[in-house]
């Protein structure tokens, strides 16, 4: 581990999560209402969104009329997701390398399916390096 | 130059809805992503293929990250600059939204931390519905339809509310 004296590498390159925490979620999604975190018994996480509403906010309230205003719709998804994941790794019940045994599903029937599919498009990156000769 | 007020009131008018990925741009890309060098973009008969020429360009050198604080404000960033690529495409006029379902990402860049894109992708893919849900589904025959079972003409994507 690093002296705690050393400036974390990702502070001057990102922290817009917790700005995003401190400025939109004014109301916070509740674990156990809004949704649910189950640990199994071998060790793999389940994160079921419950409300996708409260979670991500209620398309049906946000303009998302242009391009532009779709992919900040998948932005605030992903920063979402993130909120969800980070509150569970501070309050110590989640680390780093358990992230390769998470799976998340969303319950909730008032969803459209096309915003879960666009945002695992976008940030499903395959490995494929190219071939050396 | 911005002053310190106009800066601050920029920041105020990006953080009125999220933003936060223009201030992302305008606070992390002293050395922006460049289209044909960090990374290519093709278009073959509609469909559209990212390529991520060069993992560190694009999302910044991952090899310091020992906290589990700093390894989940990485995949942060690495959604943002995802984010701010495709945002890129988007203005210059070359993609729309409805692209996005045509749309691959691979990573060419044999030093990618394949982990990491593995991690990222699975705290993006959210499965709807839940698989423990796929019984009750077919046996109600009119819940949860996804896109591509729509068809012109078919049933609307409201159908699939109860």
């Amino acid at each position: 581990m690093k002296s705690p004296n050393t400036p974390s590498p990702s502070q001057h390159s990102t922290g817009l999560l917790v700005q995003h925490e401190r400025f939109k979620h004014e109301h916070k999604p509740q674990e156990g209402k809004d949704y649910a975190w189950e640990v199994m018994d071998d060790g793999h996480s389940h994160l079921d969104i419950q409300n996708f509403s409260a979670c991500f906010g209620n398309p049906a309230f946000i303009p998302v009329l242009t391009d532009l205003d779709y992919i900040q719709y998948m932005e605030s998804m992903c920063l979402d997701l993130l909120y969800i994941i980070t509150q569970r790794i501070n309050t110590g019940r989640l680390r780093a390398e358990d992230l390769q045994r998470i799976r998340i599903t969303c319950s909730d029937p008032l969803v459209l399916p096309r915003y879960f599919e666009d945002l695992n498009t976008i940030t499903r990156v395959v490995h494929l390096p190219t071939q050396a000769h | 130059m911005f002053s310190p007020e106009m800066w601050n009131g920029l920041l105020d008018s990006l953080q009125r809805r999220t933003g936060l990925l223009t201030q992302h741009v305008l606070l992390n890309h002293k050395s922006m992503p460049r289209a044909g060098t960090d990374y290519a973009w093709t278009v073959e008969s509609g469909a559209h293929h990212l390529d991520i020429k060069d993992f560190n360009a694009c999302f910044g050198d991952c090899g310091l990250i020992h906290e589990n604080m700093d390894y989940i404000q990485y995949l942060e960033s690495m959604c943002l600059d995802l984010l701010f690529i495709i945002t890129q495409r988007m203005k210059s006029g070359q993609m729309h939204a409805g692209n996005i379902e045509r749309l691959t990402i691979g990573c060419s860049d044999s030093r990618a931390p394949i982990h990491v894109l593995d991690d990222l992708r699975r705290i993006t893919t959210i499965m709807h519905p839940p698989p423990q849900a796929q019984h009750s589904i077919t046996t109600t025959n009119t819940l949860y339809m996804s896109k591509s079972q729509l068809t012109p003409g078919g049933p609307h994507e409201e159908s699939q509310h109860p």
